[in-house]
């Protein structure tokens, strides 16, 4: 067979008569000869083959890199992981697939793993002074997503806290950041949320981080209320409450 | 009542207070505190509702009020067993402490923090809302800042106490 005919049936997932461990520099030297043409085919057939083998071709010493071939193994990242440990080869898979590549990787290992702390340095590698929108947009249905908003707010990543607050409309973000102690953080997270859900539970997230006598915050609270649905919603948890309760009753008879 | 250890520190906490001429009663205390924030802030609003709600002639009728006004709390809520609740009544004859779900008690006094109680005082018991109306205690010490504290709970240091209890100063 020419060395074309090869490439294409490499390229084309046909590993037929290959020992892939013995000839991974064959399978290496493909991928660096594909050009335009699709990865797809042959990772998937190494994917279903030998998951060592597509470790040591997508992210092993040497792995010729590139977004091409990152993009086109994270569908399999679980088998990646099956050999390599996800603290390892997340960071890989982002340094070999560079900045075309990166919010993909970081997605996907944020789907796949939402509670890992270690995804915190990885977002601030990739989004830098958004750090931490990706992640917690990933996994806002997940448990785990409290702690990730934690994580963050402990990691300084305020303005990905904010944003990912509006992307999600959830209130965790805002407590996070009540937590540790950024309150004007905190004031511009909670007013995305009810900017994109106005019934966001805000008063019993806030309340957990702030302790049993919460009124005075919500008194502060309440300048950001841009929705009169969502004065609404949050005057329903603010019956002993006694002064945003009455703060409340007059913005909302004030807005239309 | 300090805070517990985690992201949501003061889940299901509450704190108030009620007075009428010489007869006050405070309360501190949490349910449902290891639910999520949501179903936590359903459950204090349950507390703060059956608390508010409380009239007494004097510290030991006041007290007993509002062991019967945390009986009619709803069984969703009463089901959990996971009342902490710490009262103090005081009239001109002197003060009343009672309490469900606390290891100790401590005082402000002159000299620092001290047992409002010894162990072993009726005061330290399970939590959950009581079957019957537990026994009021006299403080062993007139003050007029407690801190209930629940199993596994230290004191804050002395300094950090306001604080940990979710007094916060002024915004």
């Amino acid at each position: 067979m020419s060395d074309d005919g090869f490439l294409t049936g490499v390229l084309a997932g046909n590993l037929a008569g290959l020992d892939l461990r013995a000839q991974t520099d064959l399978l290496i030297q493909a991928v660096k000869a594909a050009g335009d043409r699709p990865l797809g085919p042959l990772l998937d057939a190494l994917a279903e083959a030998d998951p060592l083998a597509l470790a040591e071709v997508v992210c092993g010493t040497r792995s010729p890199g590139g977004s091409a071939v990152i993009l086109a193994a994270l569908p399999h990242a679980e088998k990646i992981e099956g050999v390599l440990s996800p603290r390892g080869a997340w960071p890989r898979l982002l340094e070999l697939g560079g900045a075309e590549s990166a919010l993909p990787v970081l997605t996907t290992a944020a789907r796949r793993h939402p509670g890992a702390s270690w995804l915190v340095a990885l977002s601030r590698k990739v989004e830098g002074p958004n750090a931490g929108l990706a992640h917690l947009t990933a996994c806002a249905h997940h448990p785990a997503f409290a702690q990730a908003c934690r994580n963050h707010a402990e990691a300084g990543h305020v303005e990905g806290l904010v944003l990912a607050s509006g992307a999600t409309g959830r209130a965790e973000p805002a407590a996070a950041l009540l937590g540790v102690g950024k309150f004007d953080a905190m004031l511009r997270a909670a007013g995305a949320a009810l900017d994109t859900a106005p019934e966001s539970p805000l008063v019993a997230q806030l309340a957990a981080v702030w302790g049993p006598e919460p009124d005075d915050l919500f008194v502060r609270v309440l300048p950001i209320l841009r929705q009169k649905r969502a004065a609404e919603a949050l005057r329903k948890h603010c019956r002993h409450l006694p002064r945003t309760a009455r703060l409340l009753d007059l913005v909302i008879r004030g807005m239309v | 009542m300090p805070g517990s250890p985690g992201r949501w520190p003061f889940a299901g906490h509450v704190r108030g207070r009620w007075e009428a001429g010489p007869v006050r009663l405070a309360w501190a205390g949490r349910i449902a505190h290891s639910a999520l924030p949501e179903e936590a802030w359903e459950a204090a609003t349950a507390l703060r509702d059956v608390l508010g709600s409380v009239v007494g002639d004097g510290r030991f009728d006041v007290i007993n009020q509002a062991w019967a006004a945390v009986d009619t709390l709803p069984e969703r809520w009463k089901t959990r067993e996971d009342l902490s609740l710490l009262l103090a009544a005081c009239d001109p004859a002197g003060i009343l402490l009672s309490s469900a779900g606390m290891a100790a008690v401590y005082v402000e006094s002159p000299a620092g923090w001290v047992a409002a109680a010894l162990s072993g005082s009726p005061l330290f018991t399970e939590p959950g809302a009581p079957a019957r109306p537990p026994v009021p205690q006299p403080s062993l010490r007139p003050g007029t800042r407690f801190v209930g504290l629940c199993k596994d709970m230290p004191l804050p240091k002395p300094a950090d106490i306001a604080l940990s209890c979710g007094v916060r100063e002024a915004l």
